[in-house]
C-alpha cells in the first residue's frame, strides 16, 4: 500500500515545489527544445543545470545568451555570449547574437566588430535553433549599425552583399537616402 | 552687400535642382527644374581622357561641356530616354563618382508692387512663399483662363446701363476699371444677373477675389496677386448684395468650361450642409469637370464642422481658411470633404509690426457694397478682407499656375496640390486642413525638403526601430524639429542625433498594437518650412494564435497563420504612393510594405486587398491583379478576384511590397470561388508538417481536424474558430512518434446558423 501512494506523494511534492532537484542529467538538447519551443524561462534553467554540470560548456552560455537576449536583459546576454566564447573559441552563434543584442542597446560600434567576427568565421551563417536568422540578419544589422555610426560606405558594401545589384552614392544625402530606404526595404518594416 | 547674398542663394539652390528620387521623378517629371537631355558626370581624378569618352559613347551620350576647372563633364542624349535610368547607368561605372541632371537656376525675383513686402503676409516665405514659386512659373500664361463666378469685376470702363445705375455710384456715370488690373489680362465674360455682356462689379468682393489671383503684378503699385499672367473670365452670378440664385450659378459653370475656362473659382455658396437645389449645381459642375475644368470652391464661413455647397461636391476642391498664424480661421467651415486650406486672414489678429488687421490684402471699391452703402464704381482703396472666400482663389490661382507650367490633367494637378501640402493640424488628412496648406512652391517643382523617411525596424528585437530623414536642402541650426510619433493616440517626442551632412536619426521603441504616425518639420536656411508624415501600423501577432496585419486604411491585410512556436512576433505596415499611373497600367491602391521584404513566413499567408467594384463596370476582372513591388520592378501573383465584394487575394510566402493593379492584358487573375472551400494541403507526402489553405465564402465558425482512415478523429487543429469571409491558411505539426506513418484526411468543417460546408483532403504521412 505505501509503496503505491509514495508515487503520488512525490508528484505532489514534485509538482508543488518548482525547486526541487531535478530527477535525471541536465541536457543542452532538452535545453534547446525549450528555447525552440518558446519556453525561454525553462530553457534558461536547463542551461544554468547544464552549466552546473559542467561549468565550462561554452555551448550553456550561448544558449543563455540567447535566452536572456529574446527576454530583453541585453547586458547579460552580452556577458553570457562572452563567457561562451571564453569558455570556446570554436563557437560562431554567440558573434551573432552579440550582434543583435549590441544593435539592440544600441551598440553600433560592437554590433558592427560582432557581425564582421561572425561573417569572417562563417559567411553563410545560419542559426539552428531558429531558421528565421541567417547570415541575412546579421549583415542587415551591421549595415544599420554602420549607418548610425555614419560609415554609409560600409553600409552600402554590406547591403550590396545582399541585393548586389543596389548602387548609390552615398557622398550625397540622395544616395544616402537611397541607401537608408534600400535597408528599410530589405530588412524593415517600410 | 544685397548682390552677394544673391550669389549666395544662388549657390544654395544650385546643387538641389533635380535631385534623382524616383517618387519627385515621377510627379514632376513635366517640369523643366532641370535639362531633361543632359546630365553632369562628376569623374575620378586621374580618369584617361579616351576612357571618359569610351563611357560616353558607350552609353550614347556625347560630351558638350568641359569644366575649366574640376572633374566634371556635361553629356547630352536623346530627350526620349530616361534620365534617371541613364545617371544610374552612368553611376555603375567605377569611375564616375556621381552623375546628375544639369539642373537650371534663374535670378530670384520679388515684385515691386510697394504694398507687397509690407502687407501681404499670405504670400510670404512663412505662408505661401510666392517669391520661391514665381522662381519657378512666374505669374503663370495667358493662355490659361481662370473664370470667377462672383459679382462681377471691375475690368472695363463702361458706361454703367440705366438698368444698373440705381445698384452703384459713380461720380462720372461710368464703371471704371481697378487701376491695379490695369494690365490684367481679361477674356469675355457674361453678367447671368442682367443679361449683358459686361460683368462689372456691382458690390466688390469679385473684383477683391480677382486680385488675389491676378492682380496687376511688377507695376510699381499697390499689391500683387499669385497668377498674375493668366487670363481671367468675370462671370457675374451674383447681384449687388452678393446673393444670386443656383439657376444662374449654374449656367455661369456652363458658360465658363464652354468657353475655355480651365480653372471655375467659386467663392460662394449656401448654408453648411445644405444641398437642396443644387442638383443643377451639380450637374453643371460634373459637366465641367468632365470636360477638364478644376472647380474651386470656399467652404464657407459659418464655423462648423459642415461644408457649404458647392464646396461640398466631391467634384470641387474645398477650400478652408488660415488665419496668419496658420491657425483654422474662427470663421473658416470644415468637416468631412475639406481638401486643402489657405490663407483667409482673421480680423482678430494684426500683421506684425502694423496697426492693420491680418485680412487678405486687395484693391476694390472704395466703398464695398455692404448692404447699407452701395458701392462706388469709380474710386478704389486696399482693403484687408477675411473670409473663405479670400482663402479660395489662392487655390484657384495656384491650379492655374500648375496648369501654365505643363500640369494639365486634373487628376495630376489635384495630385500635385494635394500631395505637396503642408501639413497643419493632426498628421496626414484631416477634416480641418484636409490635406493642408497649399504649398505653392513645392507643387511646382521645388524639392521637397523630405522626400521621404525612412524607418528600419530591427530584425532582432522587432519593436525597436530607427528613423531617419534626409534634409534636400541645408536646415536652419542644422537639425529638424524633434519628431512626434503617435502610437494608440499616446504622443512621444524624438530628438534627432545629426550623423552626416544632412542626415538625421532617432529611434523609437513601440509596446502596443496601433497606428503610429511619425511627423517630422523642420526648416530650411531660407526658412521655408517642409514636413514629412509616415502612417504604418503595428500588428503585435502571438506565434502560437495567429492572426492578421491590416494597413492603417483598412485595405490591405495580410493573414500570420500559426506558427510553429510560441514566439510573439510585430509585424509593420505602412504604405507609400506609386506616383502617377504609367501610360500602361492604374495602380488601385497604394504599394503596401509589410514585413522585413523577402523573408520568407513560415506558412504560406494570404494578402487581401479590397477595392471599389464598381471598376468593373469598365474592365475585366483578368486586367485587376496583386503584384509584388521589388524595387522598380512589378511582378504578378496570381491573384483571385472576388468581383461581388471587391476583395482580391493571393497566397505569398514572403513578405514585401504589394500593390493591387489595373493592368489590361497583363496578369490573367481568376475568379474567387465562393462555392467550396478550396482546402489544398501540402507537402505530399508529408513527414513532420502539414500546411493547408482554405477559402471561407461566408463568415461561420470551423472545425480543422485530422482523421485516421477509420474515421476515428487523432488531433484538433481548430475548435469553433470564428472566420470571417476570405482566404485562410494554417498549419500542423504531427507530433513525432503519436502518428504512424500511413494515410490520413484533414477534414474542415465550416458552419453558421444557416449553412454548413464540409470536405476532406488526403494526406499521406511518412516518417
Amino acid at each position: 500500500m505505501v509503496r503505491k501512494i509514495m508515487p503520488i506523494i512525490l508528484c505532489i511534492i514534485f509538482a508543488g515545489c518548482p525547486d526541487f532537484p531535478r530527477i535525471g542529467p541536465a541536457s543542452i538538447e532538452r535545453a534547446w527544445d525549450y528555447y525552440e519551443d518558446g519556453k525561454y524561462e525553462k530553457a534558461i534553467n536547463e542551461f544554468v543545470d547544464v552549466i552546473g554540470d559542467e561549468p565550462d560548456n561554452g555551448e550553456a552560455y550561448n544558449g543563455l545568451g540567447w535566452c536572456y537576449g529574446i527576454l530583453c536583459s541585453l547586458s547579460t546576454a552580452v556577458d553570457n555570449f562572452n563567457t561562451a566564447l571564453d569558455k570556446d573559441n570554436s563557437l560562431v552563434d554567440p558573434y551573432a547574437g552579440l550582434a543583435f543584442v549590441y544593435s539592440d542597446l544600441p551598440d553600433h560600434q560592437n554590433a558592427v566588430d560582432a557581425a564582421a567576427a561572425l561573417i569572417q568565421k562563417d559567411s553563410l551563417y545560419f542559426f539552428g535553433h531558429d531558421s528565421e536568422i541567417d547570415y541575412k540578419d546579421v549583415r542587415l544589422v551591421k549595415a544599420k549599425s554602420h549607418c548610425s555610426l555614419g560609415d554609409f560606405s560600409s553600409a552600402l558594401s554590406e547591403v550590396q552583399k545582399l541585393n548586389p545589384s543596389f548602387n548609390c552614392n552615398v557622398t550625397t544625402p540622395w544616395g544616402r537616402e537611397a541607401l537608408l530606404a534600400e535597408i528599410e526595404r530589405l530588412g524593415g518594416i517600410v | 552687400m544685397l548682390f552677394r547674398c544673391i550669389l549666395i542663394a544662388l549657390f544654395i539652390y544650385l546643387p538641389n535642382v533635380g535631385i534623382s528620387k524616383p517618387y519627385l521623378e515621377k510627379r514632376h517629371n513635366s517640369k523643366k527644374c532641370f535639362k531633361e537631355n543632359e546630365i553632369i558626370l562628376n569623374y575620378k581624378e586621374g580618369i584617361e581622357r579616351n576612357r571618359l569618352e569610351n563611357i560616353t559613347k558607350e552609353l550614347n551620350t556625347e560630351i558638350i561641356y568641359r569644366s575649366h576647372f574640376a572633374n566634371f563633364v556635361t553629356v547630352r542624349f536623346d530627350k526620349k530616354r530616361d534620365i534617371w535610368q541613364l545617371i544610374k547607368k552612368f553611376e555603375s561605372f567605377p569611375d564616375i563618382v556621381f552623375a546628375e541632371p544639369n539642373g537650371i537656376a534663374s535670378i530670384f525675383w520679388t515684385p515691386n508692387d510697394p504694398l507687397f513686402q509690407l502687407y501681404q503676409w499670405n504670400l510670404d516665405e512663412s505662408h505661401l512663399n510666392m517669391p520661391l514659386a514665381w522662381d519657378i512659373e512666374r505669374g503663370g500664361n495667358s493662355s490659361v483662363i481662370v473664370s470667377i463666378l462672383d459679382t462681377g469685376i471691375a475690368y472695363e470702363n463702361y458706361l454703367i446701363p440705366s438698368y444698373e445705375q440705381d445698384s452703384v455710384l459713380s461720380s462720372d456715370g461710368y464703371y471704371h476699371r481697378s487701376p491695379d488690373l490695369a494690365i490684367t489680362n481679361f477674356v469675355d465674360g457674361y453678367d447671368f444677373i442682367n443679361n449683358d455682356s459686361h460683368p462689372n462689379d456691382e458690390n466688390g468682393h469679385g473684383t477683391h477675389i480677382c486680385g488675389t489671383i491676378a492682380q496687376s503684378t511688377n507695376n510699381n503699385k499697390g499689391v500683387a496677386g499669385m497668377a498674375f499672367n493668366v487670363s481671367i473670365m468675370p462671370v457675374r452670378v451674383l447681384g449687388a448684395y452678393g446673393s444670386g440664385t443656383l439657376d444662374k450659378i449654374a449656367d455661369g459653370i456652363y458658360y465658363s468650361y464652354q468657353n475655355g475656362a480651365d480653372v471655375l473659382s467659386m467663392s460662394l455658396g449656401g448654408f453648411p450642409g445644405d444641398s437642396i437645389g443644387y442638383g443643377t449645381v451639380h450637374q453643371a459642375i460634373i459637366a465641367a469637370t468632365n470636360a477638364g475644368a478644376i472647380v474651386v470652391a470656399a467652404a464657407g464661413n459659418g464655423d462648423v464642422g459642415q461644408l457649404s455647397y458647392p464646396a461640398g461636391f466631391e467634384e470641387c476642391i474645398a477650400v478652408s481658411a488660415t488665419d496668419i498664424d496658420n491657425n483654422l480661421a474662427p470663421y473658416s467651415q470644415w468637416g468631412e470633404g475639406i481638401d486643402v486650406v489657405a490663407p483667409g486672414g482673421d480680423y482678430f489678429d494684426t500683421i506684425p509690426g502694423t496697426p492693420y488687421v491680418a485680412g487678405i490684402l486687395q484693391s476694390t471699391y472704395s466703398q464695398i457694397n455692404d448692404g447699407f452703402y452701395k458701392a462706388t464704381v469709380d474710386t478704389f482703396d486696399y482693403w484687408f478682407l477675411q473670409g473663405t472666400s479670400m482663402a479660395a482663389p489662392h487655390v484657384s490661382a495656384l491650379v492655374a499656375l500648375l496648369i501654365s507650367h505643363g500640369i494639365t490633367s486634373p487628376s495630376a494637378i489635384k495630385q500635385t496640390i494635394y500631395s505637396t501640402t503642408t501639413d497643419l493640424g493632426s498628421p496626414g488628412y484631416d477634416t480641418y486642413f484636409g490635406h493642408g496648406l497649399i504649398n505653392p512652391p513645392v507643387s511646382l517643382g521645388v524639392e521637397l525638403l523630405f522626400s521621404s523617411m525612412p524607418i528600419i525596424q530591427n530584425p532582432y528585437n522587432q519593436q525597436y526601430i530607427d528613423i531617419w530623414v534626409v534634409s534636400q536642402r541645408p536646415l536652419l541650426n542644422d537639425m529638424p524639429d524633434p519628431c512626434r510619433v503617435t502610437l494608440a493616440g499616446e504622443n512621444s517626442y524624438h530628438s534627432f542625433e545629426k550623423v552626416a551632412e544632412q542626415t538625421y536619426r532617432t529611434d523609437f521603441f513601440f509596446d502596443t498594437s496601433g497606428t503610429a504616425t511619425v511627423y517630422v518639420t523642420a526648416r530650411d536656411t531660407s526658412g521655408t518650412q517642409g514636413s514629412y508624415t509616415r502612417n504604418f501600423t503595428v500588428t503585435k501577432v502571438i506565434g502560437r494564435i495567429g492572426g492578421f496585419a491590416e494597413s492603417e486604411d483598412t485595405r490591405f491585410r495580410i493573414t500570420i497563420p500559426e506558427d510553429m512556436y510560441d514566439n510573439t512576433y510585430w509585424i509593420v505596415i505602412a504604405t507609400e504612393e506609386m506616383g502617377l499611373p504609367s501610360s500602361s497600367y492604374t495602380p488601385l491602391s497604394n504599394v503596401y510594405k509589410c514585413g522585413p521584404d523577402g523573408k520568407s513566413i513560415n506558412v504560406p499567408s494570404v494578402i487581401r486587398f479590397s477595392f471599389d467594384k464598381e471598376i468593373f463596370n469598365d474592365n475585366k476582372l483578368q486586367d485587376i491583379g496583386i503584384y509584388r513591388k521589388n524595387g522598380d520592378e512589378l511582378e504578378y501573383i496570381n491573384t483571385e478576384i472576388d468581383v461581388s465584394n471587391g476583395y482580391a487575394y493571393s497566397k505569398v510566402s514572403e513578405f514585401g511590397s504589394y500593390i493591387l493593379i489595373l493592368w489590361p492584358g497583363k496578369g490573367g487573375s481568376s475568379e474567387f470561388t465562393t462555392k467550396g472551400l478550396s482546402l489544398n494541403c501540402y507537402p505530399v507526402p508529408a513527414s513532420q508538417n502539414i500546411f493547408f489553405d482554405y477559402a471561407v465564402p461566408f463568415a461561420s465558425y470551423v472545425d480543422i481536424a485530422l482523421y485516421d482512415v477509420s474515421g476515428r478523429r487523432v488531433k484538433n487543429i481548430e475548435q469553433g474558430a470564428f472566420r470571417d469571409y476570405g482566404m485562410y491558411t494554417g498549419s500542423c505539426k504531427l507530433d513525432n512518434g503519436k502518428l504512424p506513418s500511413g494515410v490520413y484526411f484533414l477534414k474542415i468543417i465550416l458552419s453558421n446558423s444557416q449553412i454548413k460546408y464540409e470536405e476532406s483532403k488526403k494526406i499521406i504521412l511518412m516518417r
